[in-house]
């Protein structure tokens, strides 16, 4: 009589504490993973204002088509390599502060993200200060580049196709205009500096010219070089000539008396030639120091600058040439691979994407929680 | 009857709670023994081992020629990536033999499985942090330059790989008491990892291609994460939290889940 009372209360109760365990999981199951991915689903769903995606890629090209190396691509992270060094400064202006402020004021950027059309989750603050901005900034543009192609690669997102391609215009133009600013400058820099360096050069060359103009015009000797050689060639000839006159009166002397007429006239062109000859050699050695070889002393070292300067400002002009085709040749120039797409429907927030990942993420997060608490209630039960 | 019962449920887990932390304490405490008692140097030897690979690290590069990326000192980048790759790797090989090395234990019943990995998972934690903050203060006397930018990040980084390392464990461990062959299978898997977690590069220098591939790797992550909190001038753009979270959970629930379906075999034998 006893014996099957208790049985079947005891099946009873098992059956309860089954009842019991399987109304806990339905609970803890519709709490932790129906309730979040129900949620989810109702807010992207119904409620996410669906934000449109606008794609465009470029690059920066230079004029030699450095950038096309696959060697130099290779460390194109490195600094050094300027084509992949122009890329990531390109990239660091589109994620910049000052892209911001410039899509602020004159692009309507907050106007477009503080509508009040806007999902209250998704909208910017209209109160939101400068770095919120800047993250929410971050969160809707984002560029990346990729290192073996060497090219950007531009998404912003916006709440309609055509905004999201107007910003994405704007930003592509901004940055168009930084890269030609930055090569701009670099090609001003080496051609301002090749042009100072070759005005130098002119005036240096006037200077020389004007010193040897003026010492000419004090020594009235256009050329004193060109002098010294004809008065040594004057010379050289006057002393064949008093040789071949002495020669001569000796031979008169020995057939003639000494006062014939014929040896008086020799004698007397003898010594003609022979004052001729010390005048010749005053003129190039001179007396009281006014002679030709001082004058060359004085003219030699202003002609030789003049020949020196004459030779500087022909390298100053060709490294001028030099410098501008240089330049030319190392201008940027950003190329749009792609222009920026104008999207027709939007790409985000994906439904099912999004709703799967809640639903994936909170069914383990539960397994987790109940496993790891089953665990820890487990060391009471000792 | 809900109401009737859940001071006795609160009740349970506290006792619970309370004397797991308290089997964990008394595990941990036993390991810091076990874990090098057949050496002499005993605990010197986690300290030597990082710096040995540092060394290494530090004697290549200067004979290669290269510096560290980013301008960060050579020594700092090379041990801001060997201890969060140490603290996963480490951890999970510790916690992948946490029952084999342990199974005595078992034999009491406030002993479970799963203490046991939590014991080493904490040790090796800690063990780990204590190591990075000596060998970078080391660093620090030496260079006269102690800057940390984001000490949160840092930890963060730490953490998540130590979580990770647990949980992989975790896996490991219990697939090691269904097939010996695991244990076996160990060493040839973890063995790429060494080279592909950024110990010596940064994820921002890989081409586009090998980082994309790469970056599957959470321990990458970690380290990326690592040292984007310690140095000013090097920021992880490829590093995500989320991610490494993501696979914390995935390997934690499969975890958890095996460990319920082999605690039986464990406790037969």
């Amino acid at each position: 009589m006893t014996g099957p009372l208790p049985a079947e209360r005891r099946s009873s109760t098992a059956k309860d504490l089954r009842r019991l365990r399987a109304r806990r999981l339905v609970l803890r199951m519709s709490l932790g993973v129906v309730l979040p991915t129900a949620i989810a689903s109702i807010y992207v769903g119904l409620v996410a204002t669906p934000e449109y995606e606008s794609v465009s890629s470029f690059t920066i090209q230079s004029a030699d088509g450095v950038s096309a190396s696959s060697v130099e691509l290779l460390f194109a992270a490195m600094p050094g390599s300027s084509a992949g060094r122009d890329v990531l400064l390109v990239q660091e202006h589109v994620r910049s502060r000052a892209m911001l402020q410039h899509l602020v004021e004159e692009h309507g950027w907050l106007e477009h993200y503080q509508d009040a059309d806007v999902d209250w989750f998704g909208r910017l603050a209209t109160d939101a200060t400068l770095e919120e901005r800047y993250e929410h900034f971050l969160e809707k543009v984002q560029v990346e580049h990729d290192t073996q192609s060497g090219t950007l690669t531009l998404l912003v997102k916006a709440y309609d196709g055509d905004t999201s391609k107007r910003f994405a215009d704007a930003i592509l133009a901004a940055s168009e205009a930084m890269v030609n600013t930055l090569a701009q400058r670099a090609r001003e820099d080496r051609i301002e500096l090749a042009q100072t360096e070759l005005n130098r050069a002119e005036s240096r060359l006037t200077a020389a010219r004007t010193a040897v103009l003026e010492a000419q015009n004090e020594g009235a000797e256009i050329n004193p070089m060109a002098s010294a050689a004809a008065i040594l060639e004057l010379r050289g000839e006057l002393e064949a000539e008093l040789a071949r006159a002495r020669a001569e009166l000796s031979a008169m002397r020995s057939t003639y008396a000494p006062t014939a007429p014929e040896v008086v006239q020799q004698q007397q062109r003898v010594r003609a030639l022979e004052r001729q000859l010390d005048t010749q050699r005053g003129r190039l050695a001179g007396d009281e120091g006014r002679g030709l070889s001082e004058a060359i002393a004085r003219f030699e070292p202003l002609v030789a600058e003049k020949e020196f300067a004459e030779r500087a400002y022909g390298s100053a002009l060709a490294s001028l040439e030099v410098a501008r085709v240089e330049a030319h040749r190392q201008h940027r120039y950003l190329v749009t691979i792609a222009p920026p797409s104008s999207p027709d429907a939007p790409t985000h927030p994906r439904f099912w994407y999004a709703v799967l990942t809640v639903f994936v993420a909170s069914f383990f997060l539960l397994g987790i929680g109940t496993l790891l608490a089953a665990s820890v209630r487990e060391h009471a039960q000792v | 009857m809900s109401t009737a019962a859940s001071p006795t449920v609160a009740s349970t887990f506290l006792t619970g709670l309370a004397t797991q932390l308290r089997v964990i304490h008394a595990v941990a405490l036993r390991e810091t023994r076990t874990r090098f008692g057949a050496h002499q140097l005993g605990y010197l030897w986690a300290i030597l081992e990082p710096l040995f690979w540092i060394g290494t690290f530090w004697g290549l590069f200067a004979l290669a020629g290269r510096e560290a990326p980013n301008g960060m000192p050579i020594v700092a980048f090379l041990a801001t990536g060997v201890i969060p790759y140490e603290i996963a790797m480490k951890t999970a090989d510790r916690c992948a033999n946490a029952i084999s090395g342990n199974k005595s234990l078992l034999f009491y019943p406030q002993v479970k499985t799963l203490d046991l990995v939590i014991a080493r998972g904490t040790l090796e934690g800690a063990t780990y942090g204590a190591i990075f903050l000596i060998i970078l203060g080391g660093e620090a006397l030496v260079t006269q330059h102690f800057v940390i930018d984001d000490v949160l990040l840092v930890c963060v980084g730490l953490g998540l790989g130590c979580l990770f390392g647990t949980a992989l464990g975790l896996v490991l461990c219990t697939l090691s008491v269904l097939s010996n062959s695991v244990e076996r299978l160990r060493g040839p898997l973890f063995r790429p990892v060494f080279w592909m977690s950024g110990l010596f590069f940064t994820a921002e220098s890989l081409p586009t291609n090998v980082r994309d591939f790469m970056l599957w790797n959470p321990v990458l992550h970690c380290v990326e994460l690592v040292r984007d909190g310690w140095f000013a001038s090097y920021h992880a753009r490829h590093a995500s939290i989320a991610y490494v979270l993501a696979c914390i959970v995935v390997l934690l629930f499969t975890g958890l889940t095996l460990e319920r379906v082999v605690r039986a075999k464990v406790e037969v034998t």
